[in-house]
């Protein structure tokens, strides 16, 4: 408090009214108009897609993706290994199904009647 | 009405409206004030005013407590000005001084300020001061605000602040006698 004892006359003499002019009726009329203001700013909703954490989220999943293509680069691309394996089954299960077929046929018996019937 | 009761007002859907009244006729002529002290033109006073008691009304669940409701209030109307007039130096690309002397310009020309020619000096010598000095200077001056709830406001010590004021009345002074 010793600036304000020590101030001079010459500013302590000076009324320290409000000197600013308001129009009449503004601080009666003020309450209505911030909460008209404010009720249209609770009623108004954003759009879906103007929501922030939707496209954070889309940005987010987006560097994952980016991370896990850049970490694992020797990686065989899924597709391939997948196919490359469904080959090997079908190969394997031709192979089976042939050596059973070719098990169970009597190649000689053929082979003998062809030879007797030819000659 | 006790502050406790009229936040749990404001925080009921149902009370919320007449709460929110109640406050505006407790604090909006003191904001206000604050506010076109700092900003002199009234409609840009009247449009800070609204931004603030708008940012009370959607944020009072984010109110701590930790102050008085009116000193939380007080904060984001100083906020407020303060981005406004840093906005407006952005806007129009000029000096610091540059706003001021509009601002002081609008003393002399407006029709709003009704003061007498040494009031119209004193508003003046005011806004020579820097932003934070006049905040200091118009809260203590003419709002009697106490040094520890402008510290709250501020977020400065007291004692910068008893010195910050200390200085602006010492500048204000020696404007005065040089004119």
């Amino acid at each position: 408090m010793k600036s304000e004892t020590k101030m001079s006359n010459l500013l302590s003499d000076i009324p320290r009214r409000n000197a600013f002019n308001v129009p009449d009726g503004y601080f009666e009329e003020l309450p209505t108009a911030v909460l008209s203001k404010c009720s249209v700013s609770k009623v108004k909703k954003k759009p879906f897609l103007a929501s922030k954490p939707l496209w954070w989220s889309v940005a987010a999943c987006g560097l994952l993706l980016l991370g896990i293509w850049f970490a694992v680069p020797n990686a065989t691309p899924l597709s391939d290994s997948l196919l490359a394996g469904f080959d090997f089954c079908v190969m394997e299960i031709c192979d089976d199904y042939f050596l059973d077929l070719l098990g169970s046929f009597d190649f000689f018996e053929l082979f003998n009647y062809d030879f007797f019937d030819y000659h | 009405m006790n502050e406790d009761v009229l936040i749990q007002q404001l925080r009921c859907e149902k009370s919320r409206n007449f709460a929110f009244r109640q406050l505006m006729q407790q604090e909006q002529e003191k904001t206000y004030r604050l506010i076109r002290r700092m900003v002199i033109d009234h409609d840009d006073a009247d449009d800070l005013t609204q931004a603030t008691f708008i940012k009370v009304f959607e944020k009072i669940n984010d109110f701590e407590g930790k102050s008085k409701l009116s000193t939380w209030i007080y904060r984001i109307a100083v906020n407020e000005t303060l981005n406004f007039l840093r906005h407006k130096r952005r806007k129009l690309f000029v000096p610091i001084v540059d706003v001021e002397r509009q601002l002081s310009n609008k003393i002399d020309t407006g029709s709003n300020f009704t003061g007498d020619e040494i009031e119209k000096k004193l508003q003046k010598a005011i806004l020579t001061l820097p932003e934070k000095q006049r905040l200091v200077f118009n809260m203590r001056y003419y709002e009697s605000v106490k040094y520890e709830e402008m510290s709250e406001i501020l977020g400065t010590s007291t004692g910068a602040l008893k010195a910050s004021y200390h200085i602006a009345v010492e500048k204000i002074e020696k404007i005065l006698k040089s004119d």
